[in-house]
């Protein structure tokens, strides 16, 4: 336990130390957690990479408060397309478990391609799909999701950004549903023009169906913000709220802080 | 309840924020005329003139709707501009003044392009942003109607941006730096087949379209700007070229100065400032690099004229954009050298003058009074105002200056007592505009043959010698 949080501590500094951070991604280039959950249609650029670290810290409802972290690594090894290889550990209260012992979360990998770029009035395509490891603490079966990407500017520099998931869970208990469908629509908008052109404010609304198979809807709501703070570096913060509307499932507010850098 | 009252919060700003954006009116310039066979001439205010036609072969990738982002190559050097701060803002701030003028063009704002948008931009250009701004984010219209343009331009601004930084880089001797740009230029060339070609363009032939220098005439004050930036991004590669950092920023010193007070705020210039003239040594030495950078500068000339002509509809404006990206292009003059006249109508003429490699022929009247007559016919029927000897700068002594020079923005401290040594007039420089000096050069040590009203600060240096011609790259295969 205690050596699993000091590797995971340790890889992470040594990462942000030996990886120039002078380098990284934009910040209107939006990826999911970053730092809220939704994702604009843009893939990075080929043969770009990235490494995004997140930390939030967790309330849900009638439970203690928990810490969730995420890491992810991004390459775009094609033109358009891009893999991501990330991990979730978490510590302390969260809304699906009473567990709140350190839990280093499942190794996902994922591919994300692009489909086309918005033009005209034809918004910009984009599929994802990840593959969850169950290699965090009383996970099993591998959990899939695909992700549609549709990303709209609205006006001049409003854009929408609709998520459509499927996550299909390939274990699950007698209770709990093995398909669950989501949806999320983002808005972004860069903030400061024509003075400021290193700022993007964002929101989303969503609903996804509650694993429980009795449970109602979760609606998903959030603000955020990102700011590019250095050449190829951008931090994020972010509000989210989970809003259970059925028995079985917690509410959850979710604090959200992030660095971005691409190289 | 503080709980519920944040969640209720981020739920109902959430909620704001979505409901906000949906009710706005696409402020796209909704001028298409999709399905029309528009004719070749428009009856609008304005004279009606008579299009070129667009090929009818053009390659499969100008209709593009993918991204197709590249990373540019890795290098040690990469961001060493900010070695040179001031610099670096300044050109952080020239990506947003193009963008800023573009999507106003775009969408129907081109009104206030003199007065608003030229206001919006000077803010930029005195209050530079920190870092190099995505210009799609902040021209997302003219990005939707001309993607394909705008993957052109991006890709030769990334390799623009590329070589000044091994010029700045502290990481790299001169010849590494040497090396390094040629190996730049290859990657250029050879990663995307919308490569801008390095042959010396007829510049006269180029300009000369039915829609040629409309944004110039429209809006001189925009156009000043855009050729102010052009200046600066031309002439820096000379201030950097074989300098020492600390020779670099003392030079920027003085070149920055006049570029913030005098060369933004110029209109009457006769022509885009051209590489061969602010940069002749780094012209010389990689003269591929400079004709491309000449032709990025006037396709960017092209689309300007293209987007300021109220004559021209909306599907011919996407054509002749199309048509004009296609002129540049390194696959549609495969094959062809430098130095040599293919025929045709003109576009295909991509002979320079003896002693000027790096620099096609110019339209007329942008030349010196006396040499405008020789066997470098130009296909320009646009006439240029005659050139203005005013204003030299104190302190020049032009003793040996070329008759009839254009000696203007000439150099605070520049020294001609030995210009031009065996200057070649009898075919030198036709249609040479002269205008474009750069501030504080020391031309003791000036090239023969070489236009030195284009000095750069700090250059004490010997001058490199004339170094056999880069191999050219291989043609990239096109990309999916």
């Amino acid at each position: 336990m205690k050596s699993n949080r000091t590797l995971l501590f340790s890889t992470f500094a040594s990462t942000v130390l030996a990886v120039n951070p002078a380098m990284a991604v934009d910040h209107n280039n939006l990826d999911a957690g970053r730092p809220l959950s939704f994702d604009d249609a843009e893939s990075i650029a080929y043969r770009e990479q990235a490494i995004e670290f997140g930390a939030g810290l967790n309330l849900p409802s009638n439970r203690s408060v928990g810490g969730s972290f995420d890491i992810e690594y991004l390459y775009g090894f094609a033109l358009n397309s891009h893999l991501v290889i990330g991990i979730d550990p978490s510590v302390g209260g969260k809304a699906d478990t009473d567990e709140t012992d350190f839990d280093v979360g499942n190794l996902s990998v994922g591919v994300f391609h692009n489909f086309n770029r918005e033009y005209d009035n034809v918004p910009a395509f984009a599929l994802r799909g990840d593959v969850g490891f169950p290699t965090g603490r009383d996970s099993r079966g591998v959990d899939l999701r695909v992700r549609g990407i549709a990303s709209k500017t609205v006006g001049q520099y409003n854009r929408l950004h609709l998520n459509l998931d499927l996550n299909v869970k390939t274990d699950v208990d007698a209770e709990e549903r093995s398909v669950i469908p989501g949806l999320i629509l983002g808005y972004s908008r860069p903030l400061g023009y024509p003075k400021r052109f290193d700022r993007t404010f964002l929101a989303q609304m969503g609903v996804r169906a509650s694993q429980d198979t009795k449970g109602g809807a979760i609606l998903l709501t959030g603000v955020g913000l990102r700011q590019q703070v250095s050449l190829r570096s951008v931090v994020d913060i972010g509000l989210e709220g989970d809003i259970a509307t059925g028995a079985g499932e917690r509410s959850e507010l979710r604090l959200k802080v992030g660095y971005s850098f691409g190289f | 309840m503080l709980y519920r009252s944040i969640q209720n919060m981020t739920l109902l700003t959430s909620t704001l924020a979505l409901l906000l954006s949906i009710p706005l009116s696409p402020v796209i310039a909704q001028q298409h005329h999709d399905g029309h066979s528009n004719p070749q001439t428009d009856t609008s205010a304005s004279e009606a003139k008579t299009l070129p036609p667009v090929p009818t072969d053009l390659p499969s990738w100008i209709n593009n709707k993918s991204r197709n982002h590249i990373y540019r190559k890795r290098g040690v050097y990469n961001d060493a501009v900010y070695n040179l701060k001031p610099l670096a803002l300044d050109l952080n701030a020239v990506a947003v003044g193009h963008a800023l003028a573009y999507e106003d063009l775009v969408t129907g704002n081109e009104k206030d392009l003199e007065t608003k948008t030229f206001e919006r931009i000077n803010y930029v250009l005195k209050n530079p942003p920190r870092f190099m701004p995505d210009e799609a984010t902040i021209s997302p219209t003219f990005g939707r109607k001309y993607g394909v343009l705008e993957q052109v331009f991006d890709w030769a601004h990334v390799f623009h941006a590329q070589t000044v930084d091994v010029l700045v880089s502290t990481k790299m001797t001169d010849a590494e730096k040497e090396a390094e740009i040629e190996r730049l230029y290859e990657f250029y060339v050879k990663n995307v087949p919308y490569a801008i070609t390095g042959l010396p363009m007829n510049m006269g032939y180029l300009d000369g379209q039915p829609y040629s220098t409309a944004f110039r005439k429209e809006y001189p004050k925009v156009n000043g700007l855009f050729w102010g930036y052009h200046w600066l991004q031309g002439g820096m590669y000379d201030m950097l070229y074989g300098k020492t950092l600390e020779e670099q920023k003392a030079a920027y010193a003085t070149v920055g100065k006049q570029y913030h007070e005098v060369e933004l705020y110029r209109t009457d210039r006769s022509f885009m400032p051209m590489f061969a003239e602010v940069s002749p040594r780094f012209a010389q030495r990689f003269p591929q690099i400079a004709n491309t950078f000449d032709n990025l500068h006037m396709l960017h000339d092209m689309i300007n004229d293209i987007l300021a002509s109220d004559w021209i509809s909306e599907q011919q404006k996407e054509e002749q954009i199309q048509r004009a990206i296609w002129l540049v292009m390194a696959k549609n003059h495969e094959g062809m050298e430098a130095g040599q006249n293919y025929g045709g109508e003109g576009l295909h003429d991509h002979r320079f003058m003896a002693g000027m490699p790096g620099m096609g022929l110019m339209p007329e009247g942008t030349g010196h009074q006396g040499h405008d007559s020789n066997s470098n016919s130009q296909t320009s029927p646009t006439s240029q105002p005659t050139m203005n000897h005013d204003n030299s700068m104190p302190g020049m002594n032009n003793n040996n200056s070329m008759p009839g020079m254009n000696n203007n923005n000439s150099m605070p401290g520049m020294n001609h007592n030995n210009s031009m040594p065996n200057m070649n007039h009898n075919n030198s420089m036709p249609n040479m505009n002269h205008n474009n000096s750069m501030p504080g050069m020391n031309n003791n040590n000036s090239m023969p043959n070489m236009n030195h009203n284009n000095s750069m600060p700090g250059m004490t240096n010997p001058m490199p010698q004339p170094t056999p011609k880069p191999s050219e790259p291989t043609m990239p295969n096109p990309q999916r």
